[in-house]
């Protein structure tokens, strides 16, 4: 699936949250999108999973502007996982789960055998087996963060938009979920804060600030010392790890903005 | 063992034992059995059984109000007593009453009806800005509950006279004292229909879970699906309440019991809340007529003797008492 971003923009009243982004993501690309808190990855993602009306411009996905599908048939192409989805429900690790085949299923009737056999290879993709039959209260921030993920693959989309998935996830689980994300022939866009596991994993970075789209590009193109001085008001040595990996380090910062 | 509990509690306060009971059906079904006296076959046909059966579809109804709400609203204090409903179905209820067009059950009902999605549009009205997804919720409905509470008595107040505000206020009680075959009418066709409708809506129910937005992402039609439900629950709450006033608590006890017997999928927990629900208030009734007999104390003192302390117990486990 491409998706196309044609000059949209998005607020709240009194205030541009997104202004005027244009991004085109290849069938079957890896995008990352990158930067500071406040600077618009999630509503941008929002307004590309269909949750949010743009004020202005629009989202196509192969050429077929998204506003023209109901829910369901968008559900069907497309995924989505929030930040922080929590519920205060006693829904199991596998109920969740199916939750992601909803969209596949008539009124009328429950998950059937296929559903089963979907989720169950879900489960099974994202190390969850084990806990399928855990209550949503009993898993840690990791395993919830997963079992929201194995929801997404679940709804067997082409397209997959992820709001920083890799929060709470230990260090092995961020290397798996992220080695998914870009091996599957799924199109998927991404928001991360960790530029290194970003610039690894991702084919393209596109790096947002003030609501609009300053780079993208390869990795060694937008990780610039310069460009993250302007974007994140750090000073960064840009690198390679023994491993041959991107790696960015840091400067303590000797002045800081006021927080607004 | 809702049909068992049905037919014991036909005979519970009856002053009728097996063989009048077994008599009434016969004679009913055209079996060649010795007829009843007029009056005790009356008394049975035409006041007991659809007394049960009325308190068994509400019972029903309101279960399956609360389990919705809950759902819809993301709080599992919602009700349609606590969330005003009720009080908003009274109000019209009681306008109908008080303006003299009460010589239909249509009409009450009707009436019962506007009120209830009058009191239903405000409470959202008030949660527009802050959204569905907090606490505000049932505080608010406990706000709007008062409003209507009080609009109420003003009316009955104002325009009543003796006779009918003490009627009244026993209804507004919820009393199934006045059950009648045209109310379990009524009341059997909406709560089917009723009951299709939101069953058919259990998938997207399952799916607010977790926020509105998961639940588009999931292909949940979040607005539609909204009104159609809060509408569905609005409509059979104004007919529990026409029947039998406000009945309160049913709706918030019985999600939660059967929620701890099947897990929180709506496909099972609908059903089965309508079911229990049913079972609950034929009990809760036939136990109003029992324990303080002769004396009759209307239903809804019972069930709200028996919804507060589990109420309180909601809100501890939530960590909010």
């Amino acid at each position: 699936m491409r998706i196309e971003v044609r000059n949209l923009s998005w607020g709240v009243p009194g205030k541009t949250i997104v202004r005027d982004v244009s991004l085109t993501v290849e069938p079957g690309e890896t995008v990352g999108l990158i930067g500071p808190n406040g600077s618009g990855k999630s509503s941008l993602l929002r307004c590309m999973a269909g949750l949010r009306a743009p004020t202005n411009g629009e989202v196509r996905f192969d050429g077929v502007e998204i506003t023209s599908w109901s829910a369901r048939e968008r559900a069907r192409r497309l995924a989505f996982v929030e930040q922080t989805a929590d519920t205060d429900s006693d829904l199991r690790v596998a109920e969740v789960a199916m939750l992601g085949r909803t969209a596949h299923r008539s009124r009328w009737r429950g998950p059937d055998a296929e559903d089963h056999a979907i989720v169950a290879a879900e489960l099974e993709e994202l190390d969850l087996t084990g806990l399928a039959d855990r209550p949503w209260k009993q898993l840690s921030g990791g395993e919830r963060q997963r079992t929201h993920l194995a929801r997404a693959l679940a709804q067997r989309t082409s397209g997959l938009l992820l709001d920083e998935p890799t929060n709470h996830l230990d260090v092995r689980h961020q290397l798996e979920l992220m080695e998914l994300a870009g091996r599957t022939p799924q199109t998927v866009v991404v928001a991360l804060h960790d530029l290194a596991l970003a610039a690894r994993y991702c084919d393209r970075l596109v790096l947002m600030h003030g609501g609009t789209v300053v780079a993208n590009g390869q990795a060694a193109d937008v990780l610039t010392a310069p460009l993250l001085r302007e974007v994140f008001d750090v000073e960064a040595e840009i690198g390679h790890d023994e491993l041959g990996h991107l790696a960015v380090g840091y400067r303590s910062p000797v002045r800081r903005e006021p927080i607004r | 063992m809702l049909v068992v509990s049905m037919v014991l509690a036909v005979r519970i306060g009856v002053g009728a034992g097996w063989a009048e009971i077994g008599r009434a059906a016969g004679g009913r079904l055209g079996l060649p059995v010795i007829p009843l006296p007029r009056l005790l076959d009356s008394l049975i046909w035409d006041l007991r059984v659809p007394r049960v059966l009325l308190a068994a579809l509400v019972g029903a109804a309101l279960a399956v109000c609360g389990a919705v709400l809950q759902s819809v609203t993301r709080n599992s204090l919602a009700d349609p007593y606590l969330l005003g409903v009720s009080s908003g179905a009274s109000t019209g209820a009681v306008i109908v009453v008080v303006l003299g067009f009460a010589g239909t059950q249509l009409g009450v009902t009707g009436g019962a009806l506007v009120g209830a999605l009058v009191s239903f549009g405000l409470l959202m009205l008030l949660l527009k800005r802050t959204g569905l997804d907090s606490s505000r919720v049932v505080l608010t409905g406990v706000v709007v509950g008062q409003l209507f509470a009080a609009l109420t008595s003003l009316i009955l107040l104002t325009s009543g006279d003796a006779d009918s505000i003490r009627a009244v206020t026993n209804w507004l009680l919820g009393s199934l004292a006045s059950a009648r075959w045209t109310s379990v009418v009524v009341c059997a066709v909406v709560l089917a229909i009723g009951l299709l409708v939101v069953w058919l809506c259990s998938a997207a129910l399952d799916g607010f879970a977790f926020g509105t937005d998961t639940a588009s992402s999931l292909g949940v039609d979040v607005r539609t699906t909204r009104v159609v439900l809060l509408v569905t629950t609005s409509v059979l709450t104004a007919v529990a309440v026409a029947a039998v006033g406000a009945v309160g608590f049913v709706g918030l006890i019985v999600p939660h019991g059967v929620r701890f017997l099947v897990g929180p999928l709506h496909r099972k927990l609908l059903p089965l809340s309508a079911v229990v629900g049913a079972v609950f208030l034929v009990w809760t009734d036939a136990l109003t007529r029992v324990v303080f007999s002769p004396l009759e104390v209307p239903v809804g003192v019972f069930t709200a003797l028996l919804g507060v302390p589990l109420f309180l117990l909601v809100l501890r486990k939530r960590g909010e008492l």
